[in-house]
């Protein structure tokens, strides 16, 4: 692997908001209030709040973990996972984080197929549609990054549109739905927090993807401008389903956000949630397409013989076969929690004792130097 | 695409290029059309050749033969004092004899196998006088087209464009046509990558021949396999000559009427010149219109398809009612219905194109009005389809540009088959497969849905929506001009003076 990025690859920093966003609302955007309001009922809103707080700070290791690591050579996690431990358990910790990426793009691909199960087609068969999904995703990684990155912009702006379309609730919100205000221990709301951190997860993808982003200093504050923007989306639909639903009728919702699309009417058509769900797959594509280049790389950083676009192959095939053995909406919503408890560990846990690690290598080097 | 691959060069001549000046000479003779004479006058003799269906034959008989017989020619030398012509080629070269008398020039030898001559470039082009747009026509722009002379295009161009800086470049590409092609730039503006592409394009191409300029576009295009066209071609000189000062690069082709403009975004293709004469609201209102134009086009008839299919909660009570109404009497499936009514329409273009234009006229009647009701009556198709297909075809022909409007009139079967299979979220996915081949599209390597991915926000003043010509003071970001100010920002922002503090202060 070369150790410089051509700037022919490389992408401006303004995809440093629009990479995290993306990655960030997806599936989970549909369910969460569901999750979230269970532990702290009406006050889930300022749960999404503390976790935002918290994913701020963990953005800010993992910049920090770049920034440290640029004067070493290339800023991504494999370069770092194989200078501070070495070739052979860093390709162990690569595993590790590469394993969850695959997981994610398992859970997300199959949740959405669930989702269209339940809302479009019931019949609908899994492994046709993954095959048809894959294939387009082949198409797009094949670009590279920048087509990748396009399709993340492109994700944005037609996503757009759904954000909007909650507002149409607001006419039926009951606003004494809030009250009472922080009735809840710290500890419902940290239970809550912990429930949210599979729907911030995502950002933590900038570990891969930042040496191809120019000028890392602008980058940086789109990162933290993109978690903001998230947090935004999050406490609003949160507020917005708590004010549409009472909180036993949330209870037995699993996908508010579909339900209260299907509120939503206009003169010309209904049912704005099946166009909706379609809607989606833009959603989908980009955090397919990225995870999928990510793991490709990973693969091309252990072996470099073998070539992105051979193994990307196989990685598809390995998500179809994957999402085609979940079978029933048990093991999705199994799947999903083992991916949450997963990327805690991973962004709560070992993000900063990476970082801690990174410091004494620093200081053990410069000991050694001096 | 290996022509594209192959770095040879494109410099060996007309296939079989003869031996000797006999060889060539024995080659043309047996061609009626060519003339071969020895002039003996009291002081001169010389052979004078000419193939008389390329030179103008009355320029020779009233000019150049008196001259040449006269009496004050007395050697080969005294030819270019006394001939009144302002080229004289006097040359050794045996293919530049053969390209020239090829071209249209008059031969004079010394002796019948002598190989020193000189030429004398007399050619007669056959071409059509310049007439009316008629494929891009304007209201109040201009309206004059190209014609097929190369000349006669440069000229139109050259007009509008009366700076030195202004340049064309001539290759002659093609093995056996060896056609004259001119790339115009304006120095100092165009990109310097950009054109050394360009040429680089047209030099490497390993043709017979080329036709016309729509064929090289797409002999020269970043993807032959995209059905997307990736330049511009344009009857217009108006246009042509504002991308020139864009910063932009045209390629004409001689013996065609059109110009391709390099490097294109794909919303160029959906402005007309005329949304530079109208105010900036209505003319940026017209281009929303086309952009809903061509949504419209491509996704209406599929939508019907998968609505009808499998949807029909999408669909309102009361519309119902109606649907179910003129549904009832059609035996088939929708996506059977909407097959049968869109090949028909494409028959009906394609029979209205080729056919001269007052028959034309009869099939539009014919098809549109007795075919339509009459299908309708049988109960073969919809009522309501009928009026989806028919407004879709109308759509699809909104776009300025003719092959862009072909490609979008063929982009809604994939859609009719994706939504047959899949529902809306085959629409869905069909559109992503769309968008995503745009995405990774180039014109001569530069993006091709510029404005959108990379985000240019300044690019965006003259795009889906054109603003006030005050806002557009800079040269589009994406041709990455070497002069990127169309005006004097400094000079203009003096002018406006200082800001006023208040109302009526």
């Amino acid at each position: 692997m070369n150790d410089k990025i051509k700037p022919a690859h490389q992408v401006g920093p303004v995809s440093a908001f629009f990479i995290p966003q993306t990655m960030q609302i997806g599936i989970g955007y549909l369910s969460f209030q569901h999750v979230v309001t269970k532990y702290s009922q009406q006050d889930a809103w300022l749960a999404a709040l503390i976790s935002g707080a918290i994913i701020l700070g963990i953005l800010w290791v993992v910049l920090r973990l770049l920034e440290n690591e640029r004067q070493f050579g290339m800023p991504d996690l494999f370069s770092i996972h194989s200078r501070i431990f070495g070739r052979r358990i860093g390709t162990f910790l690569n595993l590790f984080t590469v394993t969850h990426i695959l997981l994610f793009t398992i859970m997300f691909l199959r949740s959405y197929v669930e989702i269209v199960h339940v809302w479009v087609f019931p019949q609908m068969s899994t492994f046709l549609f993954s095959l048809i999904f894959c294939s387009i995703v082949w198409y797009i990684v094949s670009g590279g990054i920048r087509t990748i990155t396009g399709v993340c912009l492109l994700s944005f702006i037609y996503l757009m549109p759904l954000s909007i379309l909650t507002l149409f609730i607001v006419p039926h919100a009951q606003f004494a739905n809030l009250q009472p205000f922080f009735d809840h221990s710290p500890v419902t709301l940290l239970k809550s927090c912990y429930k949210l951190t599979h729907e911030y997860l995502g950002f933590e993808l900038l570990l891969y993807i930042y040496p191809f982003i120019s000028h890392p200093r602008e980058a940086r504050k789109w990162a933290f401008r993109s978690v903001l923007t998230t947090i935004y989306f999050y406490t609003t639909a949160l507020i917005l389903a708590i004010v549409y639903f009472s909180q036993g009728e949330m209870q037995n919702t699993i996908w508010p956000t579909v339900t209260y699309w299907k509120g939503v009417r206009f003169p010309l058509v209904e049912h704005i949630d099946i166009i909706a769900i379609v809607l989606l797959l833009w959603s989908l594509v980009p955090n397919i397409c990225l995870c999928s280049w990510i793991i490709a790389r990973a693969v091309k950083f252990t072996v470099p013989k073998i070539k992105m676009k051979y193994s990307l192959i196989v990685i598809l095939a390995l998500i179809i076969a994957g999402t085609t053995m979940i079978h029933s909406g048990l093991q999705v919503k199994k799947i999903n929690d083992v991916y949450a408890t997963y990327g805690a560990l991973i962004i709560y846990i070992y993000l900063p004792i990476l970082l801690f690690c990174q410091w004494i290598k620093k200081k053990c080097g410069r000991g050694a130097a001096s | 695409m290996f022509w594209k691959n192959s770095k040879k060069k494109n410099d060996q001549g007309p296939a079989q290029p003869s031996k000797s000046m006999a060889d060539l000479l024995i080659q043309l003779e047996t061609n009626p059309d060519f003339n071969h004479f020895c002039h003996n006058s009291k002081t001169l003799t010389c052979w004078i050749s000419f193939i008389n269906t390329v030179v103008d034959l009355e320029y020779i008989h009233r000019d150049l033969l008196p001259a040449l017989y006269s009496e004050r020619v007395q050697r080969m030398k005294d030819i270019a004092q006394v001939v009144p012509v302002d080229k004289l080629i006097e040359t050794r070269d045996l293919s530049v004899i053969q390209t020239s008398l090829l071209d249209g020039c008059l031969m004079i030898q010394p002796s019948k196998r002598s190989q020193h001559v000189y030429l004398i470039p007399c050619p007669k082009k056959q071409a059509r006088q310049v007439e009316q747009t008629e494929i891009e026509t304007s209201i109040v722009g201009a309206h004059d087209a190209f014609v097929e002379s190369l000349e006669t295009n440069i000229n139109l161009i050259r007009s509008r464009i009366p700076i030195p800086q202004f340049k064309v470049e001539e290759h002659r590409i093609g093995k056996l046509s060896r056609t004259r092609i001119s790339i115009l730039y304006i120095e100092g503006l165009a990109n310097k990558a950009n054109l050394n592409t360009t040429k680089q394009r047209i030099t490497d191409l390993e043709t017979v021949s080329v036709i016309n300029a729509n064929m090289l576009a797409l002999m020269i295009a970043d993807n032959s396999w995209s059905f997307f066209p990736q330049f511009i071609d344009t009857e217009r000189p108006d246009r042509v000559s504002g991308a020139l000062y864009e910063g932009k690069i045209a390629v004409l082709v001689d013996g065609s009427p059109s110009a391709l403009i390099l490097p294109s975004t794909i919303v160029e293709f959906f402005s007309t010149i005329d949304d530079y004469s109208l105010t900036w609201p209505i003319a940026s209102l017209y281009r929303l219109l086309r952009l809903f134009a061509v949504a419209f086009s491509v996704i209406s008839s599929s939508l019907y398809v998968a609505v009808l299919t499998y949807h029909y909660q999408l669909v309102p009570k009361d519309l119902l009612a109606t649907l179910i109404v003129s549904r009832s009497s059609v035996p088939y499936d929708p996506i059977i219905e909407v097959l049968l009514l869109e090949v028909m329409i494409e028959l009906l273009r394609e029979a209205g194109a080729r056919l001269p234009t007052k028959v034309g006229q009869t099939i539009g009647i014919v098809g549109g009005i007795v075919i339509g009701t009459a299908s309708v009556q049988a109960g073969v198709t919809s009522n309501i389809l009928l009026i989806i297909i028919a407004m879709s075809a109308l759509a699809a022909f909104i776009t300025p540009n003719y092959r862009m409007a072909t490609t979008i009139r063929f982009m809604r079967f994939p859609f009719i088959f994706a939504a047959q299979v899949f529902g809306l979220l085959g629409v869905g996915l069909c559109f992503m497969f769309f968008v995503c081949h745009l995405l990774k599209l180039t014109s001569l390597g530069r993006p091709f849905i510029e404005p959108i991915y990379p985000m240019r926000v300044t690019d965006l003043k003259d795009s889906f929506i054109r603003l006030p010509t005050s806002a557009q003071g800079q040269r589009p970001m994406f041709l990455r001009t070497a002069d990127k100010n169309r005006v004097n920002l400094q000079r203009t922002t003096q002018k406006k003076g200082k800001p006023k503090p208040d109302i009526d202060e």
